[in-house]
């Protein structure tokens, strides 16, 4: 496998060749094509007992890639945003909502979901789609990140990590066995390795434990994996900001060929410069054939970053968190809509935007609504999530009708009008092959 | 706004129709009211409106004092009214001041000058002038004039000032109503006198309204004294003009209301049986419930509502009602509801909103067929007696069970049992009551007590005697001190029992 080499300003550098086409299938069609070899003009997969899902890449431009990602309950079109539904539920809205908006995936905490209602109840009662009846895809995580991030007394060691139960405050410990029990027992499509995950502000000989630790993890993961024909392990690059081990870790979970690749320890407060380094460096080097998913991203403009880079699935708490709080996603950047001048504004939030909300509603009636009534909150969570999911299908079509960098180009301007893209965005763009010098003001700092 | 009268039923109870230029449909009566909140319903987010039963869930209510803060009455004009503004253009809205569950009557700061609210910007002092202002921007489909509501034991001349007053600010409004807009429904008040109320009534009638709301009820008056007042006042009504009435709220109100001759109500039930974790399901093709009286206690529910945050409900992947067709039922599990209670998450508001609303329109149906056959009296009278006999059985239950277990217990007197399903102790009543080594002596007061599965009080230590009658928690109420019926619901669900408690 070749891994793509950048080479400044000349701008070249080879990417792998992409397979050779392997039809759409279900795990069912992979059990029905092994039965009978009768189904003439199918080209039989290639099967691999690890995976349950099918990634097809329709189009790409230079890193980015448009693909078809066939899981066992829906078939999704990447790239896409995954909004964070925690407790089962995506805070204020219903179901039937989210499928008009066109969420194609959702992710649940195993951390959350564990304490309440616990895994077994969700398992005795059918897994977590139908428990919430939700009949599209499912993610879940490992539940690591929550511990680490909201317990107090969290510790990692080499079993796994140890925690005070918010509950009882016994002592208690999570291992890569135990989470992926539970994961299995809730039954989404996709499920996470536990990974040891450090925040990216930290620096010294953790950041290399931690890397070395997920390696060793993912094996107790991929062997603890019980149900591997309906549920995806994905694998979770950890190393800090350090390219060298970023880069044993990358070839550390390639070799044990899993369905799919997620860039962790991300979006922890560092700067967006060794950001976009980070992801450009991953993208590059994780196989071409299976989805790559950064976590934790949620920015309009990183997720446009990201995939120009070569990622393709997103997931992040703050669109519908911002939207509790009053803010609303427009092309522009953010709306407070808590602000005065919101009061005697009678326009909607976004004039392009189609979503119901901005069909009906005018910002002074959201502003008295938000942050006051559960209603604002619905109302802007709605919008928030319509503008990801319609961010999501733009660049999906972009990609596939060939003018990608068009709409990059569309995007930078309506955030930033003045010109000022930020440097990191412009060398992160360089890096993709995207030309956004129409973007940027004269007088930038970035030179070609 | 046109009306008219259908059918009768047993003297008073009619069914009528209304036809309001908002609603494509015409509103058959007696009809229940939507309570809103800034115009939208509290938690049923817009989409989900069209799931409800059509066209009984387009009459919305609404109130002025909701928009205190914003919009501007100007830039409520500017957007295009009410309607236009929370994007509801095939739904009527009927505004008064008062919403019984953010806005109400504060008539100690009601002067001369204006009436008073306690509304969730603080008290207001709404003037006529201020209040026409609001409602012509807002542009409802019907609206009531303002009213100095006064409760039950005020005097009789702070009474006659506050009809005096009621009827000059009617006065008023028509006057400055200079834009004509919407039908103007007349206050009625007059506290718990009935010569007030007819004299009210009777003002109210010379003037040009098209309907009449009865307000000043749900302010501390007993049910029983409440219904001489409603006849007195729908007696000097005119029949072909439609009456709304606010402040009733429980089903067995309702009914009351109906028997008067009332057409529209507002109700703050499905508020607080939502907040509460409440859901409806009583049975609406009035068929009797075939569930024991023991069998209810047990999983701590009555036949009229179940408490979804009982853990007996965990694994319950049954709808809430088994056959009802609104958006919850057909969606999700009472085992999710009760997750999403647990977890202290929107979405279980905004299904049991769904479902507790769907099932009330389903009881006014059942309401209005009852009147155009001709058997509103035997409907009512079996409605009630329905409501009553679980309370029996769990009382007899626990009663049993509680000597069983040998802790104190109370045998309550034949006639405790109030009209509305209430259970009241009275103090005098207690020559049965056992003396164990855990109670002290007995001294009634008024105060909520919490029961686990209706077996074991955990007030025992304080020696308070319980009943237990239904689901998890009940009142005891104070022989003879005024509490209104209103802030017993509002107690019930206030918000310390919505802390789970397992």
């Amino acid at each position: 496998m070749k891994i793509a080499r950048v080479c400044g300003a000349g701008r070249t550098f080879s990417v792998t060749q992409p397979p050779a086409t392997i039809e759409p299938c279900t795990a069912a069609l992979h059990i029905l094509s092994r039965a009978s070899s009768a189904l003439a003009g199918l080209k039989r997969a290639r099967f691999d007992s690890k995976m349950a899902l099918c990634f097809e890449v329709l189009g790409r431009f230079n890193r980015a890639r448009a693909a078809q990602l066939t899981l066992p309950h829906w078939m999704c079109q990447t790239p896409l945003f995954m909004p964070v539904g925690t407790q089962g539920t995506i805070k204020g809205l219903t179901t039937n909502q989210l499928q008009e908006i066109g969420c194609q995936i959702i992710l649940g905490n195993t951390y959350h979901l564990a304490l309440r209602p616990s895994s077994e109840l969700i398992d005795e009662l059918g897994g977590l789609h139908k428990f919430m009846n939700w009949p599209r895809a499912l993610l879940t995580d490992s539940g690591g990140f929550q511990m680490v991030s909201l317990l107090h007394l969290a510790d990692i060691t080499e079993k796994g990590v140890t925690f005070q139960s918010p509950v009882d405050g016994k002592p208690m410990l999570l291992t890569p066995e135990e989470s992926i029990e539970i994961q299995n027992r809730i039954g989404a499509d996709i499920i996470m390795a536990l990974d040891d995950v450090v925040k990216t502000t930290i620096t010294g000989p953790r950041i290399e434990e931690a890397m070395y630790r997920t390696l060793r993890w993912i094996d107790r993961c991929i062997s603890a994996h019980k149900r591997p024909h309906e549920q995806n392990l994905f694998g979770i690059v950890q190393g800090g900001l350090d390219p060298v081990l970023r880069d044993i870790c990358v070839r550390g979970l390639v070799d044990r060929n899993l369905p799919g690749y997620a860039i962790g320890g991300l979006s922890g407060g560092e700067d967006k410069d060794s950001f976009w380094r980070v992801v450009a460096q991953c993208t590059a080097a994780l196989p071409e054939d299976k989805p790559r998913y950064v976590m934790g991203v949620g920015y309009p403009l990183d997720i446009v970053v990201c995939s120009a880079l070569g990622a393709d699935m997103y997931d992040c708490v703050y669109p519908t968190r911002t939207a509790r709080f009053g803010t609303a996603l427009v092309p522009e950047g953010v709306l407070k809509l808590k602000h005065k001048a919101m009061a005697e504004d009678v326009r909607p939030i976004d004039p392009t935007c189609e979503c119901m909300v901005c069909k009906k509603y005018t910002r002074t009636y959201l502003h008295c609504l938000v942050t006051k009534d559960a209603m604002g909150s619905e109302l802007l969570s709605h919008h928030n999530l319509f503008y990801m999911m319609k961010l999501s299908r733009d660049l999906h079509t972009s990609i596939i009708e060939g003018c990608f960098p068009e709409f990059v180009c569309g995007f930078l301007q309506r955030m930033f009008p003045k010109g000022d893209v930020p440097e990191w965005v412009c060398n992160a763009m360089e890096v993709a092959g995207i030309d956004i010098s129409s973007c940027c003001a004269p007088f930038s700092s970035f030179q070609g | 706004m046109q009306f008219a009268v259908k059918a009768w039923s047993n003297g008073r109870a009619r069914a009528g129709v209304l036809q309001l230029s908002s609603c494509p449909n015409s509103i058959e009566t007696p009809a229940l009211l939507l309570s809103t909140m800034k115009g939208l319903p509290e938690f049923i987010a817009p989409h989900l409106l069209q799931f409800l039963p059509s066209p009984d869930s387009h009459l919305l209510q609404t109130s002025p004092l909701h928009f205190l803060e914003c919009p501007s009455p100007k830039t409520i004009s500017s957007i295009g009214g009410l309607h236009q503004m929370v994007g509801l253009t095939e739904y009527a809205f009927v505004a008064a001041p008062r919403d019984s569950i953010q806005c109400l009557p504060n008539c100690e700061g009601t002067n001369k000058f204006g009436a008073s609210f306690e509304t969730p910007c603080g008290r207001r002092l709404i003037k006529p002038k201020e209040y026409v202002e609001m409602i012509s921007s807002m542009e409802p489909d019907i609206w009531a004039s303002m009213a100095d509501e006064v409760p039950a034991w005020v005097s009789e001349k702070r009474n006659r000032t506050s009809v005096d007053r009621t009827v000059r600010w009617l006065d008023d409004c028509i006057a400055l109503n200079v834009a004509g807009g919407g039908a103007i429904f007349g206050a009625i008040v007059g506290g718990s006198s009935v010569e007030e109320r007819c004299r009210c009534a009777q003002e109210v009638v010379r003037r040009n309204v098209s309907g009449f709301w009865i307000g000043g009820f749900g302010l501390g008056e007993s049910m029983e004294e409440r219904s001489a007042l409603l006849n007195a006042v729908t007696d000097v009504l005119p029949d072909e003009r439609p009456r709304q009435v606010s402040g009733l709220g429980l089903p067995e109100e309702i009914l009351q209301g109906v028997a008067a001759g009332i057409d529209l109500f507002d109700s703050t039930y499905i508020h607080h049986l939502t907040l509460g974790g409440f859901a409806l399901t009583f049975q609406l093709d009035g068929t009797d419930n075939h569930v024991s009286g023991s069998q209810l206690s047990e999983i701590g529910s009555d036949h009229t509502k179940i408490n979804l945050r009982a853990t007996v409900y965990r694994k319950d992947t049954s709808p809430i009602v088994d056959g009802c067709s609104c958006y919850a039922c057909q969606n999700h599990t009472r085992a999710y509801i009760n997750h999403l209670l647990n977890v202290h998450e929107m979405l279980a508001q905004i299904l049991l909103e769904i479902h507790n609303t769907h099932h009330y329109l389903g009881f006014f149906r059942l309401v209005r067929a009852a009147i155009k056959a001709g058997e509103f009296d035997q409907f009512r009278q079996k409605f009630i007696e329905s409501r009553r006999d679980h309370l029996v059985f769990a009382m007899v239950s626990q009663l049993q069970n509680a000597e069983e277990h040998g802790h104190g217990a109370i045998k309550p007197s034949p006639k405790c049992l109030r009209p509305n399903g209430w259970i009241e102790l009275d103090s005098g009543n207690n020559e049965e009551k056992k003396e164990t080594s855990r109670s002290r002596s007995s001294n009634f007061t008024c105060h909520r007590a919490r029961l686990r599965n209706g077996r074991r009080s955990c007030d025992d230590e304080r020696g308070v005697f319980i009943i237990a009658a239904w689901g998890r928690y009940v009142w005891m109420w104070k022989a003879f001190a005024p509490l209104a019926i209103s802030n017993a619901i509002t107690d019930l669900c206030a918000p310390e029992t919505r802390t789970p408690t397992f």
